[in-house]
């Protein structure tokens, strides 16, 4: 099947006074971001009786967690991440701010992989700063150098010949198509830990990765991956005000003999991947939420349709799981989704404390409309079997590992590999996208 | 000689090993046998992967056969352990004692900065730091029990350092790179030993067997960071000689995850591991030049034919009753197998007078440490104690070429102490009157139970007078075929006198063994009424027959004192495809196992006495239609090859999605890095994939043809 071509994703930020650029040619500024303060504000709690919301990413697992530790865990990730962010800092969260308030949230003010892995292997800008690379159709339908523009239809890009991203593409490549007949998008984004690994060790291009010896972050590096789908002007607000949402350049790849198109939409997130390596952890922790509506059964009282399955359609004309692509090129016929994996009993039990809470401290915020899927965590991590154990074996996000059967966040990652294939690079897939640094490159933001 | 001579490093601990059981012996008879070169066939022509993927985690109602009373467990289709990686392990495993002679051992880290440091298996070492392989335990015939073999890249000294933590206090680190294997040799079927058989589900808990491998002197370092001043000593010797010899001995190996809770969890799309953990004790040695690296060098003792009457008792206050073990039938037939107690090697010391008599796989242990099974009340893991069966005291004795046997000396086997065998890897040293050398030298030896014990004079092992090896324990070969037209191989053998060079010409019989699944639900044709609902489950055996997987002369000769420093060959040729067994036998041993099959012989003696070569013939796949339209289609690539390995061993699929076409493409580098054929140095490493090397090179061939096109397809493409 075809995969799309990568191009970068670049953000749109309601306030643009935080967008600052060095001029092109000049070097790179060192970031001097720093990690999210801690709260000085009394974390806001969810409810006489729920769990505490911190804008706060835990640091790491408890000593000897059981599931339900890593459950509690994984949420807090969520929430601290989801945390409105602070106007004019990448990744840190406004403390003055309940989660649900509007504007953006932490994770999406992370770096997106095409403002650190430039075409021409340059120094990517500093933490604070955003780059990247419009697609061309996006530019000349007027997108704004900073707007947010999801391009990824399949959970990685396409245009990465290196063998470590094909797979993690085409082991969950293809796309999925939602009720509506639109592709689902996905997009990556990295933390400031990452990012300032990447530039120090000089990973963003492929001269840098050939350097080095072997691969290791420290802990504290997290990434994520989010599925988003198409948010349609007709949709209820019963309906919508269940999702995130971004308003979005939504750029379609060339499939078959269809042309590039980009358009601006909304779209709202249904799936969510946190990942996250730890001091005790150095397989990392990998959490996957997804929004409730996509795959049933339903959750009352809510009686709309779901985002990726018909339950009227007989299973003859919709089979499960299965891709409606024809030779590579998406159809526009919906993808009937089914969870193959259920929700872990222990996230289960977890997710309506969870959502109570979210719900009492900011009624009107669509957190609540989220779900734990399970976190998968290597359960014994100096064990010399691959992965450290991984706990539970299986894992899968219906948005995201729809057709992968015996999905595993940690042993698919496990052999996540440098642009070159000949060092493994930590479980990240994201160094794959490096390319040669061209002589006359340096750094700089647009 | 190796590890029975000093300075011996002994260890202890727990194994670990996690099989994918999917196409074992165990199973029901529509997955034995699903070889990749026979895949494709019966259930899988007529249902969807889906069907089949349902299928293998079915649960089953099923009995042994024979069993009295009739029990019924439940069973899952794919066995114990459908998710298996084959990951193996050393866990937990330290140095308990160095020996430096006689009477002379090193039991704390006080006295040896090497005690008390962990022994560990390795992986293949590969240009990444960050990703060391894991060593893979892995039979050559995956349908079969009797050819395991457990593929190896170093060992070390010293707690290694897995994703980032380490599983342990470390002084520091000695690491032996080196690919190699070891393999099973002399099964025991009562490595544990109890008066009420095993009471869970696996039928295979008692048994145990040895395994040994050799490190070369090329691979010791020079620099050891580790202060041990025996281990300089001992590394000293090694470089002066052929290297490093490890010998362990694993034993009551039982899966962690009962079938019923395996099933819950299938039945909730999760795919649980579940591997086997057992003992482990083991020794580490010189390996001397010529000595082979699989088995232990010296004179070999075994249990005598026809086994007598022996007597043992179990532990317990007051103690029970003494209990008899039956003679063993002549000729003998299926039933209970012929041993009780297993082989032994003998070395009589060059220097001084001591025999070191290596009985880490002779006594068995008392008592199952979960008697009925794990996760049940009365499992105690291995918090349960540690006792050996009590056969009464023993001793070594001789016997003369004319008949009178001459006590050696006691030999103490753990009966009193346990730690004095698993501490000491097994081994005992006996000193004896030096008057006494030329009678042992010339003469018999024999373990036999010391007058007035419950086994007073009853020969308990008796040494074999000729004793044959060979290192190729597992040989992967093809057919013939444009890169090589011979149909000829060959297999290396050495045979011994008494341990030592032999004087007169030797006279091997060679036989070819099959590994045969009989349904137990039938017999003499008439389907047999069970009380479970799934009825009996097969019945394995290896049993003599011909069928022409390969030619050999019936006897080879080896001429006096041939086949003693270096390998004799013995030419095979290659006829048909598939994976069989090559026995050499003396005389001696075709009197005791049988030959033909009447009576069968039955599997029990191959495993544990004959020197036999698992072989792998492999096919010549015609994909000559698929080349020739092409291009190459990937229905063609995952239906002739990949989707065997796709339903039959899930756990692959986690890391490479074996049924995504883009998903193959995509890895190329993994998958051209790891698939392999003999002739290539990675085939033999941890890394090379598949595990069980089941795939035929034209198979081999096939894949990596078609990524290339996909690559030069996209490379058009990107241009």
């Amino acid at each position: 099947m075809k995969l799309p071509r990568s191009i970068s994703l670049v953000l749109v930020l309601a306030v643009a006074a935080c967008n600052s650029s060095t001029p092109r040619g000049g070097g790179a500024q060192t970031s001097t971001s720093t990690a999210p303060a801690p709260s000085t504000a009394p974390s806001p709690s969810g409810g006489a009786a729920g769990p505490p919301l911190s804008p706060n990413v835990p640091a790491d697992m408890p000593p000897n967690p059981s599931q339900a530790d890593a459950v509690t865990y994984a949420w807090q990730q969520f929430v601290a991440l989801n945390w409105p962010a602070l106007a004019g800092m990448r990744g840190v969260p406004d403390t003055s701010k309940m989660i649900g308030a509007s504007g953006e949230v932490v994770w999406h003010t992370w770096k997106a992989p095409d403002e650190i892995f430039y075409a021409d292997g340059r120094m990517p800008p500093s933490w604070n700063d955003y780059g990247g690379e419009l697609p061309s159709q996006c530019a000349a339908a007027g997108a704004p150098s900073m707007g947010l523009v999801l391009t990824r239809t399949s959970k990685v890009p396409g245009n990465i010949t290196n063998d470590a991203v094909e797979l993690a593409k085409q082991a969950v490549g293809g796309t999925i198509t939602d009720q509506h007949g639109n592709l689902a998008r996905y997009e990556v984004r990295l933390n400031q830990m990452i990012f300032n690994a990447i530039v120090t060790s000089q990973f963003y291009n492929t001269q840098g990765q050939d350097a080095a010896r072997q691969i290791s972050f420290l802990p504290g590096v997290m990434e994520v991956k989010a599925s988003w789908r198409q948010i349609l002007p007709n949709e209820p607000p019963t309906v919508t005000s269940r999702y995130y949402t971004e308003t979005a350049w939504i750029y379609t790849p060339q499939f078959g003999p269809n042309k590039p198109t980009c358009v601006m939409g909304k779209v709202g997130l249904v799936g969510l991947h946190i990942t996250q390596k730890t001091q005790s952890r150095p397989q990392w922790t990998w959490a996957t939420f997804e929004q409730i509506d996509n795959v049933p059964p339903t959750t009352p009282p809510y009686t709309g349709p779901l985002s990726f399955n018909d339950p009227t359609c007989p299973v003859a004309m919709c089979p499960p799981n299965m891709s409606t692509e024809k030779n590579g090129v998406p159809t526009g016929k919906p993808t009937q989704v089914t969870r193959v994996i259920p929700i872990g009993d222990e996230a289960a039990a977890a997710n309506p404390m969870w959502q109570q809470a979210l719900a009492a401290a900011a009624p009107n915020s669509p957190f609540r409309y989220y779900q734990l899927v399970d976190i998968q965590w290597p359960s014994n991590p100096s064990s010399q079997r691959p992965g450290g154990v991984p706990t539970p074996s299986l894992l899968a996000n219906t948005t995201m590992e729809t057709y992968v059967r015996q999905s595993s966040c940690i042993n698919c990652h496990f052999t996540a590999r440098t642009y070159s294939s000949k060092l493994s690079s930590d479980y990240s897939f994201m160094l794959a996208e490096a390319k040669p640094a061209s002589a006359s490159r340096t750094g700089g933001a647009r | 000689m190796s590890i029975l001579s000093f300075p011996r490093i002994n260890f202890k601990g727990t194994f670990t090993t996690n099989p994918c059981t999917t196409n074992n012996d165990d199973v029901m008879p529509a997955i034995v046998n699903r070889d990749s070169d026979t895949f494709g066939a019966d259930i899988t022509s007529q249902m969807t992967d889906d069907q089949i993927q349902s299928y293998l985690r079915e649960q089953v109602m099923m009995g042994y056969p024979d069993a009295n009373p009739q029990k019924c467990f439940p069973f899952i289709r794919s066995g114990w352990n459908l998710y298996g990686d084959y990951t193996t392990t050393f866990d937990n495993a330290q140095v308990t004692s160095i020996v430096t002679g006689p009477g002379t051992a090193l039991t704390s880290h006080a006295q040896d900065s090497l005690v008390g440091q962990p022994v560990v298996l390795l992986g293949s070492k590969s240009g990444d730091p960050m990703r060391r392989g894991t060593a893979m335990l892995c039979d050559l015939d995956p349908t079969g029990l009797v050819t395991t073999q457990l593929w190896i890249g170093g060992f070390q000294f010293g707690a290694a350092t897995y994703g980032g933590s380490s599983q342990g206090p470390s002084i520091a680190r000695v690491i032996f790179d080196h690919d190699t294997r070891a393999f099973q040799n002399w099964l025991n079927f009562f490595s544990t030993f109890d008066t009420q058989p095993y009471g869970g589900e696996q039928n295979f808990v008692g048994i145990g067997c040895m395994m040994q491998f050799a490190i070369p002197a090329s691979a010791i370092p020079s620099d050891i960071e580790l202060q041990s001043s025996a281990l300089t000593t001992f590394l000293t010797a090694a470089r002066a000689a052929a290297g490093i010899v490890i010998r362990f001995r694993i034993w009551e190996v039982e899966p962690q995850i009962i079938d019923a809770n395996l099933y819950a969890q299938f039945s909730r799309n999760q795919g649980p591991q579940n591997p086997a953990v057992g003992y482990l004790v083991g020794t580490i040695g010189v390996w001397e030049q010529g000595e082979p690296e699989t088995e232990t060098a010296g004179r070999k003792l075994t249990c005598p034919y026809p086994r007598p009457a022996m007597k043992f008792q179990p532990p317990g206050n007051p103690a029970p009753a003494v209990q008899t073990w039956p003679p063993q039938q002549t000729p003998w037939t299926q039933g209970l197998p012929p041993a009780l107690i297993g082989n032994a090697v003998a070395r009589v010391q060059p220097t001084q007078p001591v025999i070191s008599l290596d009985l880490v796989s002779s006594f068995p242990k008392f008592g199952f440490r979960n008697p009925n099974g794990p996760q049940k009340p009365d499992s105690q893991g291995f918090n349960a104690a540690t006792n050996k069966m009590n056969f009464g005291a023993v001793e070594l004795a001789v016997v003369s070429a004319t008949g009178p046997s001459t006590t050696i000396g006691p030999v103490d086997y753990g009966l009193n102490n346990y730690s004095s065998y698993e501490d000491f890897g097994g081994i005992v040293d006996i000193p004896f009157d030096p008057s006494l050398a030329p009678l042992i030298a010339s003469g018999t030896l024999i373990l036999r139970g010391s007058s007035g014990s419950v086994n007073g004079g009853i020969t308990l092992l008796q040494e074999r007078g000729i004793r044959l090896v060979t290192d190729d324990r597992a040989v992967y070969w093809s057919l013939p075929n444009p890169s090589n037209p011979s149909p000829t191989r060959t297999i290396g053998l050495k045979v011994y006198a008494n341990g030592g060079r032999t004087t007169s010409p030797t006279t091997v019989y060679l036989y070819e063994y099959f590994n045969v699944i009989q349904d137990m639900n039938k017999k003499n044709g008439q389907t047999q009424a069970a009380p479970c609902t799934d009825g009996l489950r097969p019945n394995q055996t290896v049993q003599q027959d011909v069928r022409g997987l390969l030619q050999f002369p019936a006897t080879i000769t080896i001429p006096a004192g041939a086949g003693y420093d270096t390998w004799y060959p013995v030419q095979v040729t290659v006829v048909q495809s598939g994976a069989t067994l090559l026995a050499f036998q003396t005389q001696q041993d075709s009197i005791e196992y049988g030959t033909g099959n009447n009576p069968p012989v039955t599997g029990v003696p191959v495993w544990s006495y004959a020197t036999y070569s698992s072989v792998r013939v492999y096919t010549n796949d015609d994909f000559s239609k698929l080349y020739a339209n092409p291009p190459l289609k990937w229905d063609d690539v995952y239906n002739y090859v990949l989707r065997f390995y796709y339903l039959i061993y899930p756990a692959m699929s986690e890391f490479i999605p074996l049924n995504l076409e883009d998903s193959i493409v995509g890895r190329a580098a993994v998958i051209q890095q790891r698939l392999n054929t003999p002739d290539k140095p990675e085939f033999w490493t941890t890394y090379n994939m598949p595990v069980t090397r089941t795939m035929s090179p034209n198979k081999v061939k096939l894949v990596l043809d078609f990524i290339a096109q996909e690559q030069a397809k996209k490379q058009q493409q990107a241009t």
